[in-house]
């Protein structure tokens, strides 16, 4: 299978934003395996898309929204080598806006995924036939953010010279959230870090009183930066 | 007047899932219908007495309850060791004007109901999933507009995705004999293996598969945005499609 990192998709809708210290792994890696690869990144907030924009230095514009439940908005902007939208949820439409973002992936079988999740104990929570296309979302309890998984995802033009080359998620075991991805999406896993084709997710504790989900985004930008959202 | 009462079709008003985790499951239908949840009541559920929770939603006007069993044995967990532990389509609940006429046609079909009782001011009868694949409930409302989840003044929100249901399916053998024999036992006119009700809600009965078990398997929805239809959401193994 080729993987194709033009048509990386990142969502965002991002509450707080602010830059932190980097740990960048440098420069995209090309995806090692046939396994899902990171496409897409949200986390709901409605002030977010300019904040984010603002950052990267891109301007966000409007997207289709079918994939959406109703009342979601999108917004989007694209990133050299990595397509990106800022997803903006209305929090009394989503009854999971609270689980903190998403973390969008492409599979060839999303069905294979949605079976290696129960097989792993964890519920789907989305089970979405939209557009002719399948659309998994797992359970986010226990992985903190909502893990989605489609099988194609258009790509969106670039706007902003700014890699992104990984993602944090808090959750509240994050040795536990690595050990189920790595299973259900077939990948390697270590030190909390699930590789999803040359892409890291790390998983980091979560004190019960902060937000779950996806708190920060590695760039490759010139700075190397970890961008917290 | 009586007669008409007694020749009047019987309506579909509601739908009834059953999972062993209520809240999954509505947050599933609230994220799909973009619902906002329904406020849970104070005190405990009018059902919990029965040994189940239940919790309801609205489309249009038709209601969604989710009921979860509270203790062991329940028929609810028979149910689900029925579908080798999985949640599912429970029942279509409809509404009869003539009780005593719905009696009639059913013993007139060679049917009895597994349950006839009064419940809580309501006449409540309902047949077996053995005779028509799911259980289908019957209640004579007092008064016929409002009825069991008071849909008219409770406490739903409108969702932005689907402005009624408009029919379902139920697997079941011999489908275009069940659906002759529920035709002629709510009062529905056949078409096929189908039922059309009051308001062309419509049952279709098709024949169970490997994946496709006996018993209550999609509910159709009519889309608001006419670009949807044929988008489906799977929850508690039930198909909310898109038409």
């Amino acid at each position: 299978m080729t993987h194709d990192h033009s048509r990386r998709t990142l969502i965002l809708g991002v509450g707080a934003l602010a830059v932190a210290t980097s740990t960048g792994s440098g420069a995209l890696a090309k995806p090692s395996a046939a396994g899902p690869w990171v496409a897409r990144i949200g986390v709901a907030s409605p002030e977010a898309v300019a904040q984010v924009g603002a950052q990267l230095g891109a301007r966000p514009r409007p997207v289709p929204t079918r994939h959406l439940s109703p009342g979601h908005r999108a917004a989007s902007f694209g990133l050299a080598g990595v397509d990106v939208e800022f997803e903006d949820s209305d929090p009394a439409s989503h009854a999971l806006a609270g689980q903190g973002g998403r973390v969008g992936l492409v599979a060839q079988d999303p069905d294979r995924i949605a079976a290696r999740a129960r097989q792993a104990g964890l519920r789907v929570f989305r089970d979405w036939m939209v557009a002719g296309q399948r659309v998994i979302e797992l359970d986010p309890g226990p992985l903190g953010a909502r893990f989605e998984i489609v099988g194609i995802l258009a790509p969106e033009a670039v706007c902003a010279p700014t890699r992104v080359t990984g993602v944090v998620v808090a959750c509240a075991d994050p040795q536990r959230a690595a050990a189920l991805a790595g299973a259900i999406f077939e990948a390697p896993v270590q030190d909390a870090v699930a590789n999803l084709a040359g892409f890291p997710v790390r998983f980091v504790q979560s004190a019960p009183a902060d937000r779950k989900g996806v708190v920060a985004l590695n760039l490759a930008d010139a700075r190397r930066r970890e961008v917290r959202v | 007047m009586q007669e008409d009462q007694a020749t009047r079709p019987c309506r579909v008003r509601h739908y009834v899932l059953a999972t062993p985790d209520q809240d999954f499951v509505c947050q599933q239908l609230y994220d799909f219908l973009g619902l906002k949840p329904t406020p849970k009541r104070d005190g405990p559920s009018p059902t919990e007495a029965f040994g189940f929770s239940t919790a309801m939603m609205r489309v249009g006007t038709t209601l969604i309850e989710v009921v979860q069993p509270l203790r062991k044995p329940h028929l609810l967990h028979n149910f689900f060791d029925s579908r080798g532990g999985q949640d599912g389509g429970f029942m279509v609940v409809m509404q009869t004007y003539d009780a005593d006429a719905l009696r009639a046609r059913a013993g007139a079909a060679g049917l009895k109901f597994a349950m006839d009782m009064d419940f809580r001011g309501q006449r409540l009868m309902q047949f077996d999933h053995k005779d028509f694949g799911t259980r289908f409930e019957f209640y004579k409302y007092t008064p016929e507009e409002n009825w069991w989840g008071d849909p008219l003044n409770g406490p739903y929100s409108d969702s932005p995705l689907a402005e009624e249901i408009v029919g379902a399916e139920v697997a079941v053998e011999r489908p275009a004999e069940m659906a002759a024999t529920a035709a002629a036992v709510f009062i529905a006119r056949q078409e096929g293996q189908a039922i059309i009700c009051v308001d062309d809600r419509r049952i279709d009965f098709v024949a169970p598969t490997e994946t496709r078990l006996r018993g209550l398997n999609a509910i159709y929805l009519k889309a608001r945005d006419r670009s949807r239809v044929g988008d489906m959401a799977r929850i508690a193994n039930v198909d909310f499609k898109l038409v």
